[in-house]
């Protein structure tokens, strides 16, 4: 049964933020391995140390970024999509479910022959 | 956990984040003064010592860093758990079930009919 | 060293030591009886006993009983105080006094004996202070000699003030040197040293420490400190490699994580809607964190409490696909598997034979299309399946047990419970069995084959009433968790809501449908009995049969406000039709002579009771009586019709 598409959004957004997250650490991999490829003497290797530098601090602007949004679109969402925390879901209605499908099998046992 | 909370979290780790690489960055530049300063013969460290002191220190801010990713992750997580677990149940469609009552009638009407009538002596 | 005469052997008498002090002030008072002798004995056998030889000008009783021990010296007090003294009463005071006496006796010789008194006492004195009275003893001698008669008192005193003086400080000097030199020593002949060294020192300084070894700083070298550097350098490039690669690591791992994950909570966002209740929970048999599924009907209006109704969610491996795995909390329902639980209802009608005293089969309820195996199903339907099988069985599972329990008290009725997986309801011709079958292959197998029969069709209806029943049962008890909510407020004690309940659970499921059986056939059997005792006179058109009209008060008599409630309302009156207690109205028209009215009402729903009434053609209502026993009620007939109607 899908989600309602705000919850597939939300769901999606949390999927592209995680992937972000994980980038951030590789973008620090490679920092660090053009800083020990400077500390050896490799000067020319300058330029990618910047720019993975660069990506690093962007990737978990964006990851931050993003992430503070989500949490903000969670506290707008209580009280009307989710429930309050410390309230435990109910699974109501399932009498209602089970009504309507023996009326039809009763309707449909009816009808047969 | 309130969303406040989960606020405060976020920052601190991206702040967090950001310094431990800064740290680490930092200390391989810094370490060209404590050569110069062993050049004068002042800091006699044992090699044992940088071998620790170094290693410690980057490793420390290397699992800050891992740390401060899985911290998000798991952020992320609790917020997806959120929106699959605690959302309030359609109202709408409930209300779509409500029964037809005279439909129901007829139904049970025609149930004692065919049910009934067929246990009756002949 | 003034020192010198001192044996080696006896060790050094140094300053510190506080036997010497004890020792000394003890003896120096006691002494003074005797000096004149021990002097002389000291001039005539200069080597006796432990007595030092010395060529000291005045008395010194310190020098003179220097070395004795104390176990020698105090007999040797005790006995030159005589016979009776005990040491122990030897005090300052007594001592004082004399010497006193002393001093009165010999008045001549008064003055040499102050000043010897006084140099003992000084003695005493300095001994407290400094030891070695020995280097001080000489120039007073001196001074003695010379100057006996010319020097005043004071003056006296000032100078033994200087030289007391002089004493310490040479003493101070010279023990100090003797630890100096002691500690030095100790590297070499360490217990020789230790010997000389005073507890002090011993205590305080480790021997050895003294010695003049020389501790090289070597400044680094050039290549030193390049090889440092290089090598600090090489570490620094190392951990940064382990750095870049652990990240790098945790990155590809992950990465992988990440897929996973996002991958299962993509499944579940998939099969799980908005209504299921969903929650975190632990795994009972892994311990891990995991998913529940709440698919009871607690919260629909349930109150089953033998299994609450609650699933783990499950990574089959094996399957490579999500299981849900009910909880067992009930120790008693021991099952092998999961399958065990997978248990239904089927109704079988058995019509009797004539003339025989036996059954056969004529209809059976068919499986519910949810238990036929699916043929090609994808991962998110086969996972609603899943919740949809839970639910169909615990529902199942439930109205099983609400009919054991309901059937208990229709015993009476024609109901019997074979045993706790069989309940049978018996007809004058034909008898039904609700049976609790566990799903198996073979049933599976052979429903597929069975040919239709006669009666498939009841026996299914059959079994859909019940289900519908127990759904109208959670609806009343829904609606009395609702009032007493309200009634009570907040404070709804415990109490009252629990009688409530247990009176709303009062199973109607066989009940009702067994009482529109019975009272069919009630009717009839009335029916018939009309006919032969009334209809001969009459024509049987003037046979009006109805069913007493429904009254739809229960919607229109309170006012509800309440949505839920109305709801509820509107849907158990839904079922009026079934659970209102069955009331058959029936008119007899008998033309010019009146009218009979019969009412057949079940009350309980099973039993009959008969009311018959006579309207005769001036209006005039005769009789009003009630029957429970059709016999009774033919011979009532007769009468009125005998007397009436003929």
């Amino acid at each position: 049964m899908p989600q309602p598409e705000y919850i597939n959004e939300r769901l999606e957004a949390l999927n592209d933020i995680d992937k972000e997250l994980v980038i951030i650490l590789s973008n620090a991999s490679q920092v660090i391995g053009t800083l020990a490829g400077l500390k050896s003497g490799n000067e020319a290797m300058k330029p990618q140390f910047e720019s993975h530098v660069k990506a690093f601090y962007s990737s978990l602007e964006r990851a931050s970024v993003d992430l503070r949004r989500e949490i903000k679109h969670l506290d707008d969402n209580i009280g009307t999509r989710l429930l309050p925390i410390n309230l435990d879901k109910k699974a109501t209605g399932q009498d209602d479910e089970k009504l309507q499908e023996q009326l039809e099998l009763l309707e449909r046992e009816l009808k047969r022959q | 956990m309130s969303t406040r909370s989960l606020l405060e979290q976020l920052d601190r780790t991206t702040e967090l984040l950001a310094q431990s690489l800064a740290q680490i960055v930092k200390f391989s530049s810094l370490s060209k003064d404590s050569d110069k300063i062993e050049e004068s013969g002042q800091v006699a460290e044992s090699v044992a010592t940088m071998a620790t002191d170094g290693i410690v220190l980057v490793n420390t801010h290397t699992s800050q860093l891992i740390k401060g990713i899985q911290d998000l992750l798991v952020m992320t997580r609790t917020i997806r758990e959120k929106w699959l677990l605690s959302q309030v149940p359609d109202k709408k469609s409930s209300q779509d079930r409500q029964i037809d009552v005279e439909k129901c009638s007829k139904l049970l009407e025609e149930w004692v009919s065919v049910v009934v009538t067929g246990t009756s002596p002949q | 060293m003034d020192v010198k005469p001192v044996s080696e052997a006896e060790g050094v008498p140094l300053l510190l030591d506080p036997n010497l002090f004890g020792l000394f002030s003890k003896r120096t008072p006691a002494d003074l009886d005797t000096t004149s002798d021990n002097k002389e004995q000291n001039e005539q056998q200069p080597a006796t006993d432990h007595l030092k030889p010395h060529s000291s000008l005045v008395n010194n009783p310190f020098e003179t009983y220097e070395k004795t021990p104390l176990d020698q010296l105090i007999p040797l007090i005790v006995r030159s105080r005589g016979q009776g003294f005990k040491f122990a009463d030897l005090s300052e005071q007594l001592l004082l006094n004399e010497i006193e006496q002393e001093q009165e006796r010999n008045g001549i010789e008064t003055h040499v004996s102050d000043n010897d008194n006084d140099i003992n006492k000084e003695s005493e004195e300095s001994l407290d202070q400094n030891g070695l009275p020995l280097k001080r003893s000489t120039p007073e001698a001196t001074f003695e000699a010379n100057d006996e008669h010319t020097m005043s008192l004071e003056k006296f005193q000032q100078c033994k003030r200087n030289t007391i003086q002089s004493l310490d400080l040479a003493l101070n000097e010279s023990s100090l040197a003797l630890e100096f030199v002691s500690l030095m020593l100790s590297s070499v002949r360490p217990s020789a040293a230790s010997a000389s060294m005073s507890p002090y020192l011993k205590k305080n300084v480790p021997a050895g420490t003294l010695s003049g070894e020389k501790v090289l700083l070597n400044r680094p070298s050039r290549e030193e400190t390049l090889q440092k550097q290089v090598i600090n350098k090489g570490w620094k490039l190392r951990s940064l490699e382990e750095a870049r690669s652990l990240l790098k690591e945790v990155y590809l791992e992950s990465t992988k994580t990440l897929e996973k994950e996002r991958k299962h909570w993509s499944e579940i966002s998939h099969f799980i809607s908005n209504k299921d209740v969903v929650f975190k929970t632990r795994d009972k048999d892994t311990g891990e964190r995991s998913l529940g599924f709440k698919y009871g009907y607690r919260d629909s209006g349930s109150s089953y409490k033998l299994d609450r109704g609650i699933a783990v969610l499950k990574h089959n491996a094996l399957l490579r696909k999500l299981e849900l795995v009910p909880i067992e909390e009930n120790a008693k329902a021991v099952h092998i598997n999961q399958k065990n639980r997978e248990k239904f209802l089927r109704v079988r009608i058995f019509t009797k034979l004539q003339e025989e005293d036996d059954y056969i089969l004529t209809g059976e309820s068919d499986l519910d299309s949810l238990l036929l195996p699916e043929k090609d199903e994808d991962e998110e339907d086969d996972m609603r399946i899943q919740i949809k099988r839970l639910k169909f069985f615990i529902f199942e599972q439930e109205l099983m047990n609400r009919i054991l329990k309901e059937s208990e008290q229709l015993f009476s009725y024609g109901v019997s419970i074979e045993n706790e997986n069989k309940v049978v309801i018996e007809f004058p011709t034909e008898k039904m069995e609700v049976e609790y079958v566990q799903l198996n292959d073979d049933i599976l197998l052979n429903h597929q084959q069975d040919a239709p029969k006669t009666n498939d069709k009841r026996a299914r209806l059959f079994l859909v009433m019940m289900r519908l029943l127990l759904v109208v049962m959670y609806k009343k008890q829904l609606k009395g968790n609702i009032l007493s909510v309200q009634q009570s407020g907040a404070a709804a004690t415990k109490n009252t809501r629990s009688s409530n309940a247990s009176k709303l659970s009062e199973p109607l499921i066989i009940r009702p449908i067994l009482g529109k059986i019975r009272h069919n056939s009630y009717l009839c059997l009335l029916k018939k009995i009309i006919k032969d005792s009334v209809l001969d006179s009459v024509l049987e058109k003037d046979l009006r049969i109805s069913p007493k009209a429904k009254t739809a008060e229960d919607l229109s008599a309170s006012k509800i406000f309440d949505d839920h409630i109305s709801k509820l309302n509107m849907e158990i009156y839904a079922f009026d039709e079934i659970l209102s207690v069955p009331e058959t109205e029936i008119v007899v028209d008998l033309a010019k002579n009146g009218r009979l009215l019969l009412t057949l009402q079940s009350p309980n729903y099973c039993n009959a009771i008969t009311t018959v009434k006579y309207v005769d053609s001036s209006e005039n209502i005769h009789f009003n009586t009630r029957f429970s026993d059709f016999k009774e009620l033919e011979e009532f007939l007769h009468f009125i019709v005998t007397e009436y109607v003929n």
